[in-house]
C-alpha cells in the first residue's frame, strides 16, 4: 500500500479521534423535549421542553430524585437485583442540543426522560400540597431508595408470559428493612395511543402510590402488624390507594380523562359521575369480580367533584393530609388494625374539611347512596 | 423533510454543474482506435474497448476483460444501505440502530490504483410506541478513498478510509404534536472496503462496508454496509 496512502488514513483517524471527544451533556437543571399535556384540554398533548430541576445528570439520567435504569432480566426473578440494584443499565441516551434545550433522538432515551419528569412533577405537586411528601428534604438518602426502570420485564408468574401495556409502584424492603421504591413502566404492545410511560397522569398515578406508602403503608406497618383487618377493608383501601392515584394523576396534568389518552376504552374519566353500585359492594365483600381500579374511579370521581367545589388543589391538600390521617382516624378504628369501608373514608375526609365539608359531604352521598 | 427534499435537489444541481469541473485524467483513447478498427458499427465498439485497456494497461489486459471498466474514468452512482450506530440498552440488530438510506456518489480514479469517492446521502430512522415515537433524519456529504488491493477476473477488491460529515435531526412526534430539535453536525471516520463487479464497460455493481466511529454526545461505533451501481458514461 502507498505510503501517502497510508499517511492519510491515519491522519483521517486522528481527526476524527479528536473530534470524537464530542460535546458533553451538561449537568443540572436541563430542558429536556418530553410529551406534556396541554391543560384543560381532554386528552390534547404537546412536545414541549419541561425544565428538570432535579436532575443532576442527563446523560445518566439521574438526579435528586432517584435515577432511570433499563434492566433486560426479569425483575421478579432478579431478588438480588430488587435487593442491591446490581445489574441495572444506565439507558445509553442520545440527545441533541437544540435551541430549547435537549431532544431525545431514540426512543428509550425518549422514555426515560419522560419518566423522570414525571417523577418530578409528581414529586413537586406532593411536596407543595404537604411537606410530610417531601421525601427529597426530610431524607438525602431517597434518590439513592428510588429507582424507576423503563421497559423492564416481569412475568405474573414463572415462565408466564410478561407484563405489557401497564406500569406500576413496585416497594421493596431490603433485609435490613430499608425501604426501595421502585417505579416500573413496562413495554409497550398494544397501547395505539399515548403509551404509558409516556403519559404524565398515569407515572404521577404511580408516583401517588410511592407517597401513599411511605405516608401511610410504612408508618403503618410500624403500628399494626396488618395495616387493614378482612378482606372487605383490605379491597376497600386498595381502591382507595387507586382513587387517591388517578386524582393526583388529574392533578399533575389538569385534564381529568388523562388515563383515556392510554386507554381510550377505559371508564376512567374523572369528570364524569360515578356510583359505588351494589354489584362494587359484593365484590368488595368477597373478592370475586373484583377490581381496585373500579372502585378506585368511584372514589377519584367524587373527588374530582369535590375539587370542582372547593379547588382541586384545595382538595388535594385534603387528599394529601387524608393518606396520614387514617392511621389515626376514628372512623376507621378495627379490632386489631384499621377497618376500611368507603363510608369510613369519607367521614375522615368530612373531617378534615372542616369548613368545607358540606361539600364534600354532598359528594360522597351523592355517590355512595345514603346519608353520612 | 422539506430540508431533506432541499439538499437532494441541492446535491443534483451541483452535480449536474460540477461534473465538468472534476480534474478528470485524460480518458482512454477509445476514438483513436475506433478510427483504426472500423468495420461494422458492433465490432468496433467491442474490439475498440479492448484494445483502449491493453493501450492503457498492456500488462492487465486480459484480467480487465472481467471488469473492463478504465482505470482512468469518473464514474458516477448511487448506493442503498444501512447505517448502525451502536448503543448499549436499544439496538435494532447486534446492538445497533439502523438507519436506512440512499447515496448519491462518484468514483474518481486518482491514479491507477487509488480512487475517490465522494458522495452525498440521506438516512432515517425511527423508533416509537403507540401513537409515539422519534425519528431521526441524517443528511451527510464525505469521502472514501480507496486503493485497488486486488483484482480477479470480474471483480476488484477496493480497502482505504472513510470520512463523512452528517446534518442530525432529532424529532419527537405524539399524535399530531412534533418538535424538531435544533440539528448538528457530526464527523465519522474509519477503515473502508468495498467490492466491485464489472459487467460491463459501462457498469459496475458495488457493495461497500465501512467502520466508523462518530462523533456526537458520545463516540459511538458505526458500522455501514451499502450497495448500489457506478455507471460510466460515455
Amino acid at each position: 500500500m502507498d505510503v501517502k496512502f497510508k499517511n492519510l488514513i491515519g491522519a483521517a483517524a486522528t481527526a476524527l479521534l479528536l473530534g470524537g471527544c464530542g460535546s458533553s451533556i451538561s449537568s443540572g437543571p436541563v430542558s429536556v423535549s418530553v410529551i406534556q399535556p396541554i391543560a384543560g384540554r381532554a386528552c390534547g398533548y404537546q412536545v414541549a421542553p419541561a425544565r428538570l430541576e432535579t436532575m443532576t445528570s442527563l446523560s445518566a439520567l439521574q438526579g435528586s430524585l432517584g435515577r432511570v435504569v433499563y434492566f433486560p432480566g426479569d425483575v421478579d426473578n432478579s431478588a438480588s437485583t430488587l435487593e442491591t440494584g446490581a445489574g441495572f443499565l444506565s439507558i445509553d441516551t442520545q440527545f441533541m442540543k437544540g435551541s430549547d434545550g435537549y431532544v431525545a433522538s431514540d426512543y428509550r432515551t425518549l422514555l426515560g426522560a419522560s419518566l423522570y419528569y414525571a417523577v418530578e412533577t409528581g414529586y413537586k405537586l406532593h411536596a407543595r400540597l404537604n411537606a410530610a411528601a417531601d421525601f427529597a428534604a426530610k431524607d438525602s438518602s431517597f434518590a439513592a431508595k428510588t429507582t424507576i426502570i423503563a421497559d423492564a420485564r416481569r412475568a405474573d408468574s414463572p415462565g408466564g408470559p410478561y407484563v405489557e401495556d401497564n406500569a406500576e409502584y413496585f416497594p421493596h424492603n431490603r433485609a435490613d428493612g430499608t425501604l426501595l421504591n421502585y417505579l416500573i413502566s413496562y413495554p409497550n404492545r398494544d397501547v395505539a395511543e399515548l403509551p404509558l410511560g409516556l403519559n404524565l397522569g398515569i407515572m404521577v398515578h404511580e408516583y401517588t402510590h410511592l407517597v401513599f406508602h411511605n405516608l401511610f403503608y410504612e408508618p403503618g406497618f410500624h403500628r399494626h402488624s396488618n395495616v387493614t383487618e378482612g378482606t372487605e377493608s383490605e379491597l376497600t383501601l386498595a381502591a382507595i390507594d387507586e382513587g387517591l392515584a388517578d386524582y393526583f394523576g388529574y392533578l399533575a396534568t389538569g385534564d381529568a380523562a388523562f388515563f383515556q389518552c392510554s386507554f381510550p376504552g377505559e371508564n376512567r374519566n374523572l369528570a364524569q359521575p360515578k356510583q359505588l353500585t351494589q354489584a362494587m359492594r359484593d365484590a368488595l365483600k368477597t373478592g370475586d369480580n373484583y377490581d381496585s381500579h373500579e372502585g378506585g374511579a368511584v372514589f377519584a370521581a367524587v373527588n374530582y367533584e369535590i375539587g370542582q367545589a372547593i379547588g382541586p388543589e384545595e382538595n388535594g391538600k385534603l387528599l394529601s393530609a387524608l393518606m396520614v390521617d387514617f392511621l389515626t382516624c376514628p372512623e376507621l378504628k378495627g379490632t386489631t388494625g384499621l377497618k376500611f369501608t368507603f363510608e369510613g373514608v369519607a367521614r375522615c375526609h368530612i373531617r378534615l374539611a372542616g369548613a368545607r365539608s358540606t361539600e364534600v359531604q354532598a359528594a360522597y352521598s351523592r355517590a355512595l347512596g345514603g346519608a353520612l | 423533510m422539506k430540508r431533506l427534499i432541499l439538499a437532494f435537489t441541492l446535491f443534483s444541481s451541483l452535480a449536474s454543474v460540477a461534473r465538468p469541473l472534476i480534474p478528470l485524467m485524460p480518458p482512454p483513447p477509445r476514438t483513436a482506435s475506433r478510427a483504426t478498427t472500423v468495420t461494422t458499427k458492433r465490432t468496433t465498439v467491442a474490439s475498440t474497448r479492448t484494445t483502449a485497456a491493453q493501450t492503457y494497461y498492456p500488462s492487465a489486459a486480459t484480467r480487465l476483460q472481467a471488469e473492463k471498466t478504465p482505470l482512468t474514468a469518473t464514474g458516477y452512482g448511487f448506493e442503498v444501505g444501512v447505517l448502525g450506530r451502536a448503543n448499549s440498552t436499544q439496538s435494532t440488530i447486534a446492538g445497533l440502530q439502523l438507519l436506512y438510506g440512499v447515496r448519491v456518489l462518484a468514483r474518481i480514479a486518482l491514479m491507477e490504483n487509488i480512487f475517490l469517492v465522494p458522495s452525498l446521502g440521506a438516512f432515517y430512522r425511527r423508533d416509537g410506541a403507540g401513537n409515539a415515537g422519534v425519528s431521526e433524519y441524517l443528511i451527510e456529504g464525505g469521502g472514501s478513498l480507496y486503493y485497488n488491493f486486488w483484482l480477479a477476473r470480474k471483480l476488484r477488491f477496493l480497502v482505504g478510509g472513510t470520512v463523512k460529515a452528517g446534518y442530525n435531526i432529532a424529532s419527537i412526534s405524539a399524535g399530531n404534536s412534533n418538535s424538531a430539535s435544533a440539528a448538528e453536525f457530526r464527523l465519522r471516520g474509519g477503515p473502508a472496503a468495498g467490492l466491485s463487479l464489472g459487467l460491463s464497460p459501462d457498469l459496475s455493481l458495488t457493495a461497500n462496508v465501512e467502520f466508523t466511529i462518530g462523533t456526537g454526545d458520545t463516540a459511538r461505533f458505526q458500522p455501514g454496509v451499502a450497495f448500489g451501481a457506478i455507471f460510466y458514461l460515455p
